[in-house]
């Protein structure tokens, strides 16, 4: 079977790298980023530059677009070209080359804005003891928008400009609001990292799970964490809808250092 | 109360459709002042484009209220053009607002937020008029707790500005209401499409909702409206307007209607 075509923007990324390091047996890997990613056919480019980013898009199947100023506190002009233009760029695209999906690195921090009140600010700022475990609101797909941050901003709505691609071009997408992966994989960093934290492994089941979901499944909007103890975020429409099963869990201990 | 009392209300797009309506209304009770690509009979303009933030930050000065019409109004708007009267236009409303003290933003949304519902049934045939497959006031509306779903690029950067507005909301100490505007017609006649009579939003109707916003409560931080007249064929549920803010639309665009074009007369 011939191996699905799978463009990564921001391939040379901590995620791209994770992504072909373990699925590279499955899916024929490219790279769109500023710098080459060695293992892959790369193209390097700005994602905010329309025609120089086009060619890497030519017979590309599916797309996971990664690539955005990645600090959530970024300012207002650097998120216009790197997440809210880039965003558009990589849709419009998909869409001339005929992509059949795009996968988008949507975030945490489009509901960002709830940390500020209980009980998400108690997981927040790892005052458990004034919680009951598992016997307290989640945050849904569902709630309503609220970010921390351009960043935030720029998240949410590369969520509504994919539903507009579907409903009006058929280039479905599947938006992952991805709390946090941690370069050393370790989540007892901060109370924070505690209850964002998505594990290596269960990043790379969830993308896996999203490239590969039928093509009739057309739009969806996914909390992703490993199955934390002290979640922020509902995770079991990913559980459902797609099949998702985490195999990794923080606790409530930070380390010592 | 003297005029000096009035509160201070910037209208973006004052010299447009809405803002006119805003003006001849509810003059009385505020004070107006425009910003927008030409002047505004009546009232202090600032004549300057809003994607300028330089340009447009001096008309915000002693500002209590802004009211953000102003935009490609084009549902079918091209993506260079909403980005920069859209999505920058917006940006500079909220941050100068931020920088000058404004206490509340209200955003001129849109039902092209919401318009790729009506793709699917029941609000599809409401939108075709196939009022015969329905029964009235017995199938779902869509409420401000749908999904964000929108119709076009316009309808994106209607969505990115509730966004917007929270977190200058939470962050940053300025209140912002959004209204998801039905459709606001010239003529103030829906009777020529399903579509009108759905989304009619009439002149009083406008006027009494914009001013329902610009007094609520200071600590009435944050929040989406439907924003429509009480028309028989409905495809926005208006129960938030109506318990939240107390609206009570006047207006109700009935079932019959005659095709014929829709020609702005400006």
């Amino acid at each position: 079977m011939d191996k699905r075509k799978v463009l990564i923007t921001g391939g040379a990324g901590l995620i791209g790298s994770l992504m072909i390091d373990n699925l590279g047996d499955k899916y024929e890997f490219s790279s769109l980023d500023l710098v080459e990613n060695p293992i892959v056919h790369s193209t390097v480019a700005n994602i905010d530059d329309f025609d120089a980013i086009a060619p890497a898009f030519a017979g590309v199947d599916t797309v996971i677009h990664l690539a955005a100023n990645p600090h959530p506190d970024g300012s207002w002009e650097s998120n216009l070209q790197n997440n809210f233009i880039a965003t558009y760029n990589v849709f419009e695209l998909a869409k001339q080359n005929g992509v059949k999906r795009v996968i988008f690195a949507s975030s945490n921090h489009s509901e960002g804005g709830n940390y500020l009140d209980a009980p998400w600010r108690h997981v927040n700022e790892g005052k458990y003891e004034l919680l009951k475990q598992d016997n307290y609101e989640l945050i849904t797909e569902t709630h309503r928008i609220r970010p921390d941050g351009y960043y935030g901003v720029a998240k949410a709505y590369g969520e509504a400009l994919g539903s507009y691609y579907n409903d009006y071009h058929g280039l479905n997408s599947f938006h992952l609001r991805i709390g946090w992966v941690i370069r050393d994989n370790d989540p007892t960093v901060s109370s924070h990292g505690l209850t964002l934290w998505l594990s290596h492994g269960d990043l790379v089941q969830i993308m896996d799970l999203c490239i590969s979901a039928p093509e009739s499944y057309r739009y969806d909007i996914f909390n992703a964490t490993s199955d934390n103890t002290w979640k922020i975020f509902d995770i079991s429409h990913a559980k459902e809808a797609l099949g998702y099963k985490p195999q990794d869990r923080a606790g409530s201990e930070l380390r010592s250092d | 109360m003297s005029s000096s009392d009035k509160r201070k209300t910037l209208i973006t797009g004052g010299a447009g459709l809405i803002g006119s309506i805003m003006i001849d209304k509810l003059s009385g009770k505020y004070e107006f002042s425009s910003l927008d690509l030409k002047e505004a009979d009546g009232i202090k303009s600032t004549v300057a484009n809003l994607d300028d933030l330089e340009a447009i930050t001096p008309a915000f000065d002693g500002i209590d209220t802004v009211v953000h019409l102003a935009a490609d109004r084009s549902p079918a708007g091209s993506w260079d053009s909403i980005l920069k009267n859209n999505f920058v236009a917006t940006y500079n409303v909220f941050e100068a607002s931020k920088r000058a003290g404004v206490k509340r933003v209200i955003f001129a949304s849109s039902n092209h937020a919401e318009g790729g519902f009506y793709l699917d049934s029941p609000w599809k045939h409401v939108n075709e008029g196939n009022f015969h497959l329905l029964e009235q006031d017995n199938y779902e509306l869509v409420t401000e707790n749908h999904m964000i779903r929108p119709d076009s690029y316009y309808g994106v950067a209607k969505a990115y500005g509730e966004a917007l507005g929270s977190y200058y909301n939470d962050y940053h100490d300025l209140s912002s209401l959004h209204l998801r505007i039905g459709w606001v017609l010239e003529t103030d006649d829906p009777t020529f499409s399903a579509y009108s009579l759905s989304l009619w939003l009439s002149h009083r109707d406008t006027a009494q909702i914009i001013d329902l916003c610009i007094d609520a409560s200071e600590s009435h931080r944050y929040d989406i409206f439907n924003a429509t007249s009480d028309n028989t064929w409905k495809i926005f549920d208006i129960s938030h307007a109506k318990n939240a803010l107390g609206y009570d639309p006047k207006d109700r665009a009935g079932s019959e209607f005659t095709p014929r074009p829709y020609e702005r007369i400006t």
